[in-house]
């Protein structure tokens, strides 16, 4: 057991200042989005939220408003809630160590990823009628609306995500034999779910993106 | 620290660099933003200026200048800004832009803009509080050349500007493509879309497939020429176009002009230009870009408006005016269909084709009309007496009306026909109807339909000129174009008021003519010999009094009794025969020409069964064919002439 001081502290201090260098550099990059006091007599196009919430924006393209707005963001906070629940492993306390505790670092880290990356699209490749631009492309001409934009018929949605969900927990617990000894079976069921989740916001992004696929799963009540 | 990694003091120490240079940066940026250095050229170049000045003034200048030049080399370097809506906007384009004589240069009518009190977003766009330019120049979108006509077409509704090709920068501005139209405008005006669609939204290929067959044929045709009209967004430079049809922005222009309102949400802006754009400039700009006449002048192949070839009777004898086709001069005679347009407000669907043959002799013209036609309809409506007022009861008889320019003046004449003069439906529905629109314009309109000529014995000859209301001395009763006999020119009469002792007051069905503006409409009186009778109405149970809307069965006289013809309908076809003195006395009729070979006419066709329908045909050019020198088969002396289609 290595000491706290000065080892771990020194780390989280350069951790600090690398932060701090960053921010320095987004500022000194970045505008602050100052604009003019809200006209209701003028409507921006496109609407854009803080960019704090451009992540949850983003998600409207993919989902629809209810599983985008409060669903998924529901699952989120759930999430970070219940991550010492899941997983009260005391190895590795006090130190930096990424082998220890890979369970945690890289799903966390890849979360935090897509985040960024749903907030980075939002912010700079989102355009007029929230459509894709390009930063050297004018904003000034409207795109015309994409062609070839389909949605599977609801009965292959319904097999794909069930055999995802299904195939994925098999896959993940041949993986991750050892840790389903030392959590039990209901918490790396519930870290398995949510890992699945969110890759599965990972692969509709890229579906709709780069496949043109609208919707895998269309129903009266949400779309997936 | 001891025991600790060295990489890790090397990262801390690269960090601590790192962070100190940052914030050496974050310093220079903050004491020297842009829009210093903007300032600072400015203050250069005015006190180079100063010194050029200074080196070639008199002593009493010297002293100013020399302050002048104190100042310039100390300025002070600050934001500066023009508060606006008392204090709630702040413009600080000036920061930068500080050459305020510069500025007055390029805004001529600065006087009613002050800069002062307008600022500089209002008409620019932009956000007037950044600093840096890429920020404050983020929203600036309307095209600033034209912002003066622009705001004044904004007051007026009416615009004659160039502002729809160009934009700020005095670049073509962008065409986006129907389908960046239409993801909005598809719903939002579903009949007007529809209505284009259907006519014009066509591929290029049969353009294409012509020109090939013309270029195989030798014909020398340059490519552009054929596609200035039949693309949208053809750019005459390079030969490239956006899309192979005529869409959105053949006549609304460029579509970026639009997507700049809109994204500035600025759509009912944009809806007004695009209004007064289509009708203010229509002649000049829109329509007649491509809409002018003798466009395919360069090979007589399809499209070419139809030509009637009529033939000289030479020794033959004239037809007799019978409504039948037996006369050898008919025999003989080419017949040109000329195919109508049914307007209405839906998308124009084809009409009816009419069948045209005509002859002429050394004084007179004789034209033949045959068309189908499932029923007879030879009845006029009525006024009825009904819940004590006067109501109308349309029906309109069949009819064709020929529109011939009787003078030169009539603008878009040839290009529209009779459209032209009876805009009716969409947007064309404020101007008047029956009318020319400039002064001294005059149409000639011979006019059969089959209630009046039927009873008159003849048809009508009428005219439009464009008064389209007018009061005649000493009369109280308004000379409506649409009013009848006596009152009016159109449809058969003349305003010397010699004919029709017995008319109706007026046709309010368009336009009331009771002098109380406030009443139903109906005919307040009648006239008889010349006096105003007034109508007392009775409505005894049961009974309802009936007036015609017409007062028929007058023999036509003077100007209007001058030409001669006959109609009959027989197994679903109407066939009308016609005759006029190719030259008259009355200065509101057409002279036509032999000598000048040809004339053009507009034709229009009403089926009186299926209501008040206009079926409108492009103009039919009339080309009178020579007197054979050598006595011919009449057949042969109309070899080399066009009938309608070649396929």
């Amino acid at each position: 057991m290595r000491p706290v001081y000065p080892g771990f502290m020194f780390k989280e201090l350069l951790a600090a200042l690398g932060c701090l260098l960053v921010l320095a550099w987004l500022g000194l990059l970045v505008q602050a989005p100052l604009d003019m006091p809200a006209d209701p007599a003028f409507t921006p196009n496109p609407a854009k939220a803080p960019w704090y919430f451009l992540g949850i924006q983003e998600l409207l393209v993919y989902f629809d408003a209810w599983l985008a707005g409060v669903v998924i963001p529901l699952v989120i906070v759930a999430a970070l809630i219940a991550i010492p629940f899941l997983d009260n492993d005391p190895g590795g306390a006090g130190q930096y160590s990424f082998r220890k505790r890979r369970a945690a670092m890289v799903p966390f880290t890849a979360g935090v990823l897509l985040w960024v990356l749903l907030t980075v699209i939002a912010a700079w490749f989102r355009g007029p009628n929230w459509d894709w631009y390009w930063p050297w492309e004018s904003w000034g001409m409207a795109k015309p609306s994409r062609t070839g934009f389909g949605s599977l018929s609801r009965s292959w949605g319904l097999m794909l995500i069930c055999g995802y969900y299904l195939g994925g927990f098999l896959l993940f617990r041949a993986f991750l034999r050892r840790q389903h000894q030392a959590w039990g079976s209901l918490r790396t069921a519930v870290y398995i779910f949510l890992g699945l989740s969110m890759t599965a916001v990972a692969i509709k992004v890229v579906l709709r993106l780069a496949f043109n696929l609208r919707y895998i799963l269309s129903t009266p009540w949400f779309r997936i | 620290l001891t025991g600790m990694n060295r990489h890790l003091k090397y990262i801390f120490a690269l960090l601590v660099a790192a962070l100190l240079i940052t914030t050496g940066v974050i310093a220079y940026k903050e004491m020297n933003p842009s829009w210093k250095d903007h300032q600072r050229v400015y203050y250069q170049a005015e006190a180079a200026k100063v010194r050029q000045a200074l080196a070639g003034a008199d002593q009493s200048r010297r002293e100013n200048l020399q302050k002048r030049l104190g100042y310039l080399n100390r300025p002070d370097y600050r934001i500066r800004q023009i508060l606006l809506d008392g204090g709630r906007r702040a413009d600080r384009c000036i920061t930068c832009h500080l050459d305020m004589e510069a500025l007055e240069n390029a805004h001529p009518q600065i006087q009613r803009f002050p800069f002062e009190q307008y600022g500089c977003t209002e008409c620019h766009g932009g956000v007037g509080r950044a600093t840096e330019k890429s920020r404050a120049h983020s929203t600036l979108r309307i095209p600033h050349r034209p912002l003066y006509e622009y705001l004044q077409a904004r007051e007026s509704k009416t615009a004659r500007i160039d502002l729809f090709n160009f934009g700020a920068d005095g670049r073509p501005i962008e065409y986006s493509g129907s389908q960046v139209c239409l993801r909005c405008h598809l719903g939002s005006h579903p009949r007007h879309v529809a209505r284009w669609r259907e006519l014009k939204f066509q591929s290029l290929d049969k353009v294409r497939n012509k020109l090939k067959a013309l270029q195989k044929e030798g014909l020398e045709l340059s490519v552009s020429q054929c596609l200035t009209c039949h693309t949208t967004g053809f750019n005459p430079k390079d030969g490239r176009f956006l899309e192979d049809r005529v869409t959105c922005e053949s006549c609304h222009g460029p579509g970026g002009f639009y997507a700049d309102l809109m994204a500035g949400g600025k759509a009912r802006e944009g809806a007004e230009m695009a209004r007064a754009n289509i009708l203010e400039t229509r002649t000049e700009r829109v329509c007649l870009n491509c809409h002018s006449p003798g466009r395919h002048d360069s090979y007589l192949h399809e499209d070419a408006p139809p030509v009637l070839v009529a033939g000289h009777l030479g020794a033959a004898p004239a037809p007799v005016l019978d409504a039948e086709t037996g006369d050898a001069a008919w025999q003989t005679a080419l017949e040109t269909r000329v195919a109508t347009w049914l307007l209405g407000d839906g998308p124009p669907r084809p009409g009816t084709d009419v069948g045209v043959r005509a002859v002429y002799d050394d004084t007179r013209i004789y034209f033949v009309f045959q068309w189908a036609d499932p029923s007879r309809q030879d009845q006029m409506g009525r006024w009825i007496y009904r819940q004590s007022r006067w109501q109308v009861e349309a029906v309109w008889p069949d009819a064709l009306a020929l529109d011939w320019q009787t003078t030169a003046k009539v603008a878009d004449f040839k290009q529209g026909g009779c459209a032209v003069l009876c805009h009716t439906t969409g947007r064309f529905a404020d101007f008047p109807r029956m009318a020319t629109r400039q002064e001294d314009a005059i149409v000639d309109e011979w006019y059969w339909n089959a209630f009046a000529a039927g009873r008159a014995g003849r048809p009508g000859d009428g005219f439009v000129d464009n008064r389209v209301a007018y009061i005649a001395p000493g009369s109280t009763l308004a000379d409506y174009r649409w009013a009848h006999a006596g009152q009016s020119a159109a449809h058969g009469s003349d305003t010397s008021g010699a004919r029709a002792p017995d008319v109706l007051g007026g046709l309010p069905l368009i336009l009331n003519l009771q002098p109380d503006p406030g009443a139903a409409p109906g005919p307040g009186f009648r006239l008889e010999r010349g006096g105003q009778v007034p109508l007392n109405p009775r409505e005894a149970a049961g009974v309802n009094e009936t007036l015609p809307l017409y007062v028929a069965g007058q023999a036509e006289q003077g100007d209007s009794a001058d030409i001669d013809g006959t109609a009959s309908w027989a197994d679903g076809y109407w066939t009308l025969e016609i005759s006029r003195s190719l030259h008259t006395a009355s200065s509101r009729d057409v002279q036509l020409d032999p000598a000048q070979n040809t004339a053009v006419f507009g034709l229009a066709l009403w089926n009186g069964s299926a209501g008040d329908r206009h079926q409108v045909a492009t103009l039919v050019t009339l080309r009178f064919k020579e007197r054979p020198k050598i006595k011919k088969a009449p057949s042969e002396s109309l070899d080399g002439a066009r009938s309608d289609h070649p396929d």
